[in-house]
């Protein structure tokens, strides 16, 4: 049965996490358990259960109308089981490790050769020819093939998507936008289609009525995909946590030292700006961490259906560790007044032990909010895969489509992109004119209220 | 699956599910054990086939899924025929009879080989 559920997850593994592909797996679920479970009623051994099952489960091809896939069924979610199945000896085979390269004689005779089509590496080109192996007909050479361990084959297959990842930024930066892209792939000849075709986009046709209708590109993001962007986001998360420690740490050098006076002012001021330039740099840094992955934000996504129980899986493993830095960070936020009230309270009011108050608050209050920003930051990092394709963030759940920021009048669009950049701008001038900082600080909450209002009035919705 | 090719008998899926439906509604395991039963194990359809078949037809209108508990207490999608199905159903029967009256003019049995006497005059 494990081994039937197992099959199952890896066809669908690298398809987008949407209800229609969700339906169809529990579907197709429901059919495979009933009949796995009346042929053990009728006495066959699992071995033969299983692979009967595996064997008449079909091509996952002919759902791709149903699945609004129609372009696109990737290799790795092809269906691989052929009549070889059937066999004691391959069910197992098959089973455990169903996302092999499209090997098996159903794929070579009713799949278009897509393999063949485009090797685009060698990889490819040696999955092509243990294709045209068992082509050939000799059982025993494809299963020879599969020689590799399942590991091996998903590493493989993953390297292949970094590269391909990679390859496609270093597409953006020859500034090549991504419309330009679109129209050119019309021309770009065949094999160059097939290849960005099968590179996990496809023509999406996704959720109802606005969506669909606008035709945008929908872009699925592969497992391996969201782990990179974690990777990146967490360790950027980091450096800015750390960026933001030293901003606040920067002044207590000159309040520190100002009480020693002379030349040790001048050093109060050296550690300042020590500190100030490096928390820039790592800002820098950790912007340029993040910046590969633009492209999830600025076009229309998906995660594939690996990607989201990848996701919601990293998200479950950090929930301890978040949380208990976020508690010892406003604990420490909390906390950190205890140095300047002791000192007050103790009697201690000397100008010396009030300078060190005041930098022992810096510094806990420094830590305690890197550790809360550190927690929403990578928690953020998490939220912001499991959102795209979803609007109500549930972990691995399936999904609508993305929700579409923008206006519906482009007068509304052109004033709105320009919001906060206004609404600072008035801040800063209202401030500045009148220094009537007390109370100008007001247009914030304003603005946000004004915000709320347009995107009720104009916003975009997609149902 | 032997002998059939699963590119003739595509076109028939729907009848054959639409048939079995007349009388009570049913599940994807439950429909595809008879289509193997009445066809004496000669006609095995995939999953995949099956699923797609139905979500086509669904669309369509031909038939409406529902979720039950079965008798074994888990939750299953039930199918049952529509009016319209009913109405396709009969329309597939009447096609079949006139495309298995055409075809079995092409058809010989085994053994005799016998083309009608042509009029090569023209």
């Amino acid at each position: 049965m494990e081994t039937i559920r197992n099959y199952l997850m890896t066809m669908f593994a690298a398809l987008p996490n949407t209800p229609e592909v969700r339906k169809a797996m529990d579907e197709l679920w429901q059919m495979m358990e009933d009949k796995y479970t009346e042929l053990i009623e009728e006495g066959r051994t699992e071995n033969e259960a299983i692979g009967t099952v595996i064997a008449e489960f079909g091509n996952l091809d002919e759902l791709a109308e149903t699945l609004g896939i129609r372009d696109y069924v990737p290799p790795a979610a092809r269906n691989t089981a052929g009549e070889e199945s059937a066999e004691e000896t391959g069910a197992e085979d098959l089973a455990a490790d169903p996302a092999g390269d499209g090997t098996g004689s159903q794929a070579d005779t009713e799949t278009p050769p897509a393999e063949e089509a485009a090797p685009a590496d060698g990889n490819r080109a040696s999955a092509a020819s243990g294709n045209r192996a068992s082509a050939a007909g000799s059982r025993r050479t494809a299963l020879a093939n599969w020689g590799q361990t399942a590991l091996e084959r998903r590493r493989r297959l993953f390297s292949e998507r970094r590269r391909r990842l990679f390859g496609r930024m270093d597409r953006k930066a020859a500034g090549q936008d991504q419309s330009a892209d679109r129209n050119g792939r019309q021309n770009a000849g065949w094999d160059d289609w097939q290849e960005t075709g099968r590179n996990s986009r496809y023509e999406g046709d996704y959720g109802r009525g606005g969506a669909a209708a606008r035709g945008r590109q929908l872009y699925t993001v592969s497992a391996d995909e969201a782990q990179e962007y974690l990777n990146a986001a967490w360790l950027a998360a980091y450096m800015r946590a750390m960026a933001i420690f030293l901003f606040i740490v920067a002044s207590a050098g000159p309040i520190m030292f100002e009480y020693v006076g002379g030349i040790w002012e001048l050093a109060g001021f050296v550690f300042f700006f020590l500190c100030v330039a490096a928390g820039v740099a790592l800002m820098i840094i950790a912007g340029s961490l993040v910046k590969p992955f633009k492209h999830l934000r600025r076009r229309k996504s998906c995660l594939d259906y690996a990607a989201a129980r990848h996701v919601e899986y990293m998200m479950e493993s950090i929930r301890t560790s978040t949380l208990a830095q976020k508690t010892i960070g406003i604990v420490l936020c909390i906390l950190s007044v205890l140095p300047l009230a002791a000192v007050d309270i103790l009697g201690l009011g000397s100008h010396f032990s009030e300078h060190v108050g005041i930098s022992m608050l810096l510094f806990l209050a420094g830590i305690g909010v890197m550790m809360i920003l550190l927690s929403v930051w990578r928690n953020g990092a998490c939220r912001r895969l499991l959102k795209l394709g979803d609007r109500n963030t549930i972990g691995g759940s399936s999904t609508r489509t993305q929700r579409e920021t923008g206006y519906v009048r482009p007068d509304v669009e052109a004033v709105m992109s320009v919001y906060w950049e206004t609404v600072t701008a008035i801040y800063l001038a209202w401030s500045f004119l009148t220094f009537q900082w007390g109370t100008s600080w007001l247009i914030w909450p304003l603005a946000g209220i004004v915000k709320k209002v347009i995107d009720r009035r104009y916003g975009r919705r997609d149902d | 699956m032997s002998g059939i090719s699963s590119d003739v008998i595509r076109g028939y899926n729907d009848t054959m599910i639409l048939y079995l439906l007349l009388d009570r509604p049913s599940y994807g395991y439950e429909i595809s054990k008879m289509i193997r039963s009445l066809s004496d194990g000669k006609y095995i359809i995939k999953e995949t086939t099956l699923y797609s078949a139905f979500t086509r037809m669904e669309k369509n209108g031909l038939i409406e899924s529902f979720s039950q508990l079965a008798e074994n207490g888990k939750r299953r999608t039930y199918y049952r025929i529509t009016d319209e199905g009913r109405a396709c159903y009969r329309d597939k029967c009447e096609e079949w009879l006139l495309t298995r009256e055409v075809i079995s003019k092409f058809i010989v049995p085994q053994g005799r080989r016998s083309l009608p006497e042509r009029d090569t005059a023209g």
